[in-house]
């Protein structure tokens, strides 16, 4: 669903992202590690087209962003660190902005309370003014926007930081329920233990490069941790 | 805050239509009331020449009532009125500054129809408040508090990214936030534009002309959105956009029409009026002193008017105060000529001067096509000028060999008095004298659209 062809990106002679070749099948959850500044959100940006690569391809669903951008951007939903959205108006009203821009097509307002519902957000809150929600609240509703669309492909970038235990749980759990669905998840993040809980590989990033991949199902938390900690050391 | 926006701007254009109404029936007012002042003094005259006609009354006095003296110059004069300009409730345009009415006399030119008030023929800054002010001027203030932070307010909420996540292009986006906005303050101003135009306008005539205000309104809109996207395409904050865009503003419809106003009038001055009555001053006095010559001599050039001699008397003309006064007012025509040929080349100086330089401001190319369709240009009151010019002449003409000749009128010739007919301007004519500036106005428009759209795929790529 996704897939990074000899992937590069470089800003002058600063090499952000170094040949990256991934694959993420249709409810696979990707989880990307790595130290600041190692390439996780210059991964994600290329896959969204915000920034072009210098070689190579990234491909959404078998489309190359630049050849195909509206049709790639379809396919997928994206949640920044902080979804930032409409201070004024209401999470309803955010979502069905959003949803309209993203599918082109007017929900109900009924349908809308769904995605809202099926994203965690109390109902009460949904009318209320985005200036006063948390930052959870804001991801559940930038994945409220993920199930209006019927994306099948997830880019977040530290979605999680800053989320207290129990929001960060609730936050996984909801990319679980989705990747069991078919959605490709891919995620930059710096949970570990999030990571190998909720993800079906980890990859970790180094200077660009990806420098290794696992399956979350043949490693246990601290060796995870303590592969992560020995990439970081040298 | 855009509808509040929306609404201030679709009153003030509300107020800007009163007010061109307001002043273009003052206009109606005075040309009515001159038209019944000038009737009603006919109508007296008439019935007094047939009391004379019929032994009722004397003729005796300082002046014969039927003498062309008293006729041509007093108590038959007719006014020269031009009508209201078709669209002039829209514009007041030039009408504030050039007159629309005269009164005729059988006194030199430069007398009856004096226009030396003139120091400013061109007025490239819109002066009155009306409806084209609160196009030229307000429509791109209001576009431009609406549209100056179109990308910018985006990216500072933090909005973008996530708008850019979605499948739409932001040429698309940018394009469609300008035109929903934009749009709405266009629809306001050619709403209130064919409402004023149909209400107020000359009847049907007006339709090409209110169609030509709103291709006017919508290039001058599509000219000031493009600058709005462009400028915010450079990615820079809000608040630099404002000023940007306040710059471009103060630029196009204050700097350039007020610099282009100065360097006319300081490059192609008006003659001063002080100068001018100096000089009718002069030719008045030179011509009062040779005046029973200038007479003999007009007659010997004209032996026709000549009154007839008495038989048996020896054929000598009798220098009477009435001929002598208007032979010495065409002799002062003559002399004043040069002096009033000045004063036009100015106009015609500065007019080719900015007619040049205006390409430089579509808020001057828009007041100028604006105007012309309004039918409060320039080239219109010239045109009134040239063709009262040409009926004065007619009126002296018709009455100077009556004076010669001390011929006496009757009263069925009070009818007949020649009377003045405005011939409107062809549109043909206005649309010949605007297609340069319409042209010049979907050139910048096209410019300003197309830069923004280039700038905007640069946009993109430094995100
Ligand atoms: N717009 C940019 N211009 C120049 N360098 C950049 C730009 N964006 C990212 N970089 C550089 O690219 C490298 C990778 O950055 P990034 O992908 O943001 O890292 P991460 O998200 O893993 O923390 C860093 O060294 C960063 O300084
Ligand atoms: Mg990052």
């Amino acid at each position: 669903m996704l897939q990074a062809l000899n992937l590069s990106k470089a800003y002058g002679n600063q090499v952000a992202l170094d040949s990256l070749n991934l694959s993420i099948a249709a409810g696979e959850i990707f989880c990307l590690l790595g130290a600041n500044g190692a390439g996780k959100t210059t991964t994600i940006n290329l896959f969204l087209n915000f920034t072009a690569p210098t070689s190579g391809q990234a491909l959404v669903d078998g489309l190359d962003v630049i050849q195909h951008p509206l049709e790639s951007k379809r396919r997928l939903a994206y949640i920044p660190e902080t979804v930032m959205l409409y201070r004024n108006l209401s999470g309803l009203e955010n979502l069905d902005y959003f949803a309209s821009l993203g599918t082109q097509q007017k929900y109900t307002r009924s349908q809308l309370e769904t995605f809202l519902q099926r994203a965690g957000l109390a109902p009460d809150a949904a009318t209320k003014r985005i200036g006063a929600y948390s930052k959870g609240m804001r991801q559940k509703v930038g994945i409220a926007i993920a199930i209006a669309k019927q994306a099948k492909v997830l880019l977040l970038d530290e979605p999680t930081s800053g989320l207290d235990p129990a929001a960060s749980n609730e936050f996984s759990e909801l990319l679980t329920q989705l990747s069991r669905e078919g959605v490709a998840v891919l995620m930059a993040t710096h949970d570990l233990f999030r990571a190998k809980e909720c993800g079906t590989r980890v990859g970790i990033m180094k200077r660009g490069r990806l420098v290794q991949t696992m399956a979350t199902s043949e490693i246990g938390h601290t060796e995870l941790e303590g592969i992560y900690l020995e990439h970081m050391r040298n | 805050m855009a509808l509040a926006c929306l609404g201030l701007f679709l009153a003030l254009l509300l107020y800007a239509l009163a007010s061109g109404t307001f002043q273009q029936q003052r206009q109606q007012q005075t040309l009515a009331a001159t038209a019944q002042e000038e009737t009603e003094r006919l109508a007296k005259l008439k019935a007094q020449l047939l009391r004379i006609e019929s032994g009722k009354a004397s003729a005796a006095g300082f002046l014969d009532p039927r003498s062309g003296t008293a006729i041509g110059n007093t108590s038959g004069v007719r006014y020269i009125t031009m009508p209201p300009a078709p669209l002039g409730t829209l514009s007041v345009g030039l009408g504030d500054l050039h007159p629309y009415f005269y009164k005729l006399s059988l006194r030199s030119k430069s007398f009856t129809l004096n226009n030396e008030e003139l120091e400013n023929p061109l007025n490239l800054l819109s002066g009155p408040f009306d409806l084209a002010f609160g196009i030229v001027i307000l429509f791109p203030l209001f576009l431009i508090a609406l549209n100056y932070n179109l990308l910018s307010a985006e990216r500072e909420q933090g909005t973008l990214a996530l708008i850019l996540s979605q499948p739409i292009s932001l040429k698309a986006l940018v394009t469609g936030k300008v035109l929903v906005r934009g749009g709405a303050l266009v629809v306001a101003a050619v709403a209130v534009t064919l409402a004023g135009g149909l209400l107020f306008g000359a009847g049907a005539a007006v339709f090409p002309r209110l169609l030509a205000w709103t291709a006017i309104i919508l290039l001058y809109g599509l000219f000031w959105m493009g600058l709005c996207v462009w400028v915010n395409a450079w990615g820079r904050s809000s608040a630099t956009n404002a000023i940007a865009l306040s710059a471009f503003w103060l630029g196009f419809c204050l700097i350039i029409p007020s610099a282009l106003n100065i360097a006319a009038s300081a490059l192609y001055p008006i003659p001063s009026r002080v100068e001018m009555i100096q000089s009718l001053r002069t030719a008045g006095k030179e011509a009062q002193e040779q005046g029973s010559r200038l007479l003999s001599r007009y007659l010997e050039d004209h032996p026709e008017f000549a009154p007839a001699p008495a038989p048996g008397a020896p054929p000598a003309p009798a220098p009477d105060f009435g001929s002598i006064t208007y032979a010495v007012q065409m002799e002062v025509d003559k002399r004043t000529e040069p002096v009033l040929a000045r004063f036009e080349q100015a106009i015609a100086q500065q007019q080719a001067f900015v007619d040049r330089l205006r390409y430089l401001s579509p808020a001057v190319l828009a007041q100028g096509a604006l105007n012309e369709f309004s039918g409060t240009g320039l080239a219109r009151y010239r045109g009134f000028q040239l063709q009262a010019e040409r009926f004065h002449r007619t009126w002296q003409q018709y009455f100077f060999p009556k004076i010669f000749q001390k011929a006496k009128l009757t009263s069925g010739e009070i009818d007949t008095l020649p009377r003045f007919r405005y011939q409107e301007e062809s549109l043909e004519a206005v649309v010949a004298r605007s297609a340069p500036l319409l042209a010049v106005l979907t050139l910048l428009s096209l410019l300003a659209g197309g830069l923004s759209l280039a700038s905007l795929r640069k946009f993109k790529r430094s995100l």
